[in-house]
């Protein structure tokens, strides 16, 4: 898919040498040195030993990716993206890299007016403006198209014109 | 005639052509010696040309634009909506591996003296896996109340 | 055919594809949809909210059905979920409009004077009134038989009803828009 190449390039150039030195590293940190002191694991066959030294490392080359994807998309998305970064590195078991996910604001998109990026969630443009949604005729504050009433104030609102949003 | 009666009211759904090809013989046949039934057909013919060559009405050009663009956002949204749903379960799968297969690699680095076989050390086994599901329990509550806070604020927003 | 590649185009996000299809099924769409609410405002606005569900559900769409019978089943479930929320009671009645008018009063009077070269189209526009005048579920079968020529299973996926009920909606319709049409206009034909 297209789309996940283009969300890798978000990963900082950092991650990745960071992330592959790690992996090669502790990969041949195991295979060299702590299998062959491991009881059990010395008796494998070298291939599965091989195996499972650079097949479970790939999990922490993950983790340091998933850092720096996290570091990338939340800046771009204007986040706090040094919090969020943190956050999934230190929430053991992946379950910060979980909560972003879930938690990460949609992309800014550019306004219609003036073509800035702004962030999402606003009604107005911080630069022009512009309205980026409809608004209720009697407060101002945004409101959904398909709404009949305004959710701040309660007035009605008139029946949704056939526009783009 | 009890003949004519029935053919009556299949004439309408013959100038339809909407009739089965055993009554549609049954019709021809008929019609040969009634005139008045052809007559009638005729008359529904007429009726049906008549709906068939009703002017089409047209959309304005700028609502045939318009959906078209609605429909464009449409995909983009949809295609959005199906990589999320990708990248949150292949996040929760590697949540998993993470965990499932952590043990095995703090077991290594710690030279393997803590066997995770070893009977001696079975509490250090055990507290691993409460400490685990502690943190799964933690975190879920966090995601849940979070999410739903942020839900909220948006729709405020 | 052409068709299928484009749907199959859409399927994989083409767009296109999707103009192809627009420029393929405008006309017949909007067509139809005027046919069900009558108003051309809510057929404007339902036409966009059609496409819109195509971009949303053409994902979901099984490539063995026929994708003419989709593309209408989705716009009248669209069109049948508006008239409940704005005008449930025409889901029933087949005269819109004021309790105590009747099709008569409605109808342009045959005795209203009227030049012969608009006389045809005239007469034309009295079928078409007619033809707004009958019950929804009527006029549906009307239009889809004779103005998008859909034979009649095609009809009765559309509609979701078994073929018995087409035919019985159809020949209903054909004889109550004659009787509507001899009662107005008695003595002349529509042609």
């Amino acid at each position: 898919m297209s789309g996940f190449r283009n969300e890798l390039r978000v990963i900082p150039r950092t991650a990745w040498i960071v992330g592959w030195s790690i992996y090669l590293g502790l990969g041949t940190l195991m295979f060299t040195v702590l299998v062959p002191r491991d009881r059990e694991l010395r008796t494998w066959n070298p291939g599965l030993q091989f195996l499972f030294c650079y097949g479970i490392t790939l999990l922490v080359l993950a983790s340091v990716l998933f850092a720096g994807y996290i570091y990338g998309d939340a800046k771009r998305r204007g986040m706090r993206y040094v919090m969020w970064t943190l956050l999934a590195i230190f929430i053991p078991d992946g379950i910060g890299i979980i909560l972003y996910f879930l938690l990460r604001t949609p992309m800014p998109k550019s306004c219609p007016g003036c073509a800035q990026l702004v962030a999402s969630g606003f009604t107005f443009c911080p630069h022009c403006g512009t309205a980026l949604q409809a608004t209720c005729p009697n407060c101002g504050r945004g409101v959904e198209r398909g709404w009949s009433n305004c959710p701040h104030c309660g007035t009605q609102l008139p029946a949704p014109s056939p526009k783009v949003a | 005639m009890n003949d004519h009666e029935k053919i009556r009211e299949l004439l309408a759904l013959a100038a339809a052509g909407a009739l089965e090809p055993a009554e549609e013989e049954q019709v021809t046949k008929h019609m040969r010696s009634c005139e008045a039934c052809a007559a009638e057909l005729e008359e529904w013919r007429l009726l049906a040309g008549g709906l068939r060559r009703l002017p089409t009405p047209q959309p304005r050009a700028i609502i045939v634009e318009r959906a078209r663009a609605r429909a464009e956002i449409g995909f983009a949204e949809e295609a959005e909506r199906r990589w999320h749903r990708i990248v949150m379960i292949s996040v929760v799968l590697f949540a998993w591996a993470l965990t499932l297969l952590s043990w095995p690699l703090v077991r290594l680095i710690s030279g393997g003296l803590l066997g995770m076989l070893d009977p001696r050390l079975n509490h250090a086994w055990l507290g691993f896996a409460v400490f685990t599901s502690v943190v799964w329990l933690a975190g879920g509550t966090a995601a849940v109340a979070l999410s739903l806070q942020k839900r909220r604020e948006r729709r405020l927003a | 055919m052409g068709l299928d590649s484009d749907v199959s185009q859409l399927r994989r996000g083409d767009l296109d594809a999707l103009s192809a299809l627009l420029g393929r099924y405008q006309n017949r769409l909007y067509r139809y949809l005027l046919r069900l609410v009558r108003e051309p405002a809510e057929a404007e606005d339902l036409f966009q909210l059609t496409w819109l569900r195509v971009a949303e559900k053409i994902r979901k769409y099984d490539p063995s059905r026929n994708f003419d019978a989709w593309l209408f089943t989705l716009a009248r479930n669209l069109a049948i979920d508006h008239l409940r929320r704005i005008r449930p009671e025409s889901l029933d009645e087949p005269i819109p409009g004021a309790p105590g008018e009747s099709a008569a009063t409605r109808l342009p009077s045959a005795e209203r004077p009227a030049l012969e070269g608009i006389l045809d189209r005239e007469r034309t526009s009295r079928l078409a009134t007619a033809l707004d005048l009958l019950p929804v579920v009527q006029r549906e079968v009307m239009t889809l038989r004779f103005e998008e020529e859909m034979k009649l299973e095609e009809i009765a996926d559309v509609t979701d009803v078994p073929l018995s009920t087409v035919k019985t909606r159809l020949r209903r319709g054909l004889e109550k828009l004659r009787q509507t049409l001899e009662t107005n206009y008695p003595g002349e034909n529509w042609q």
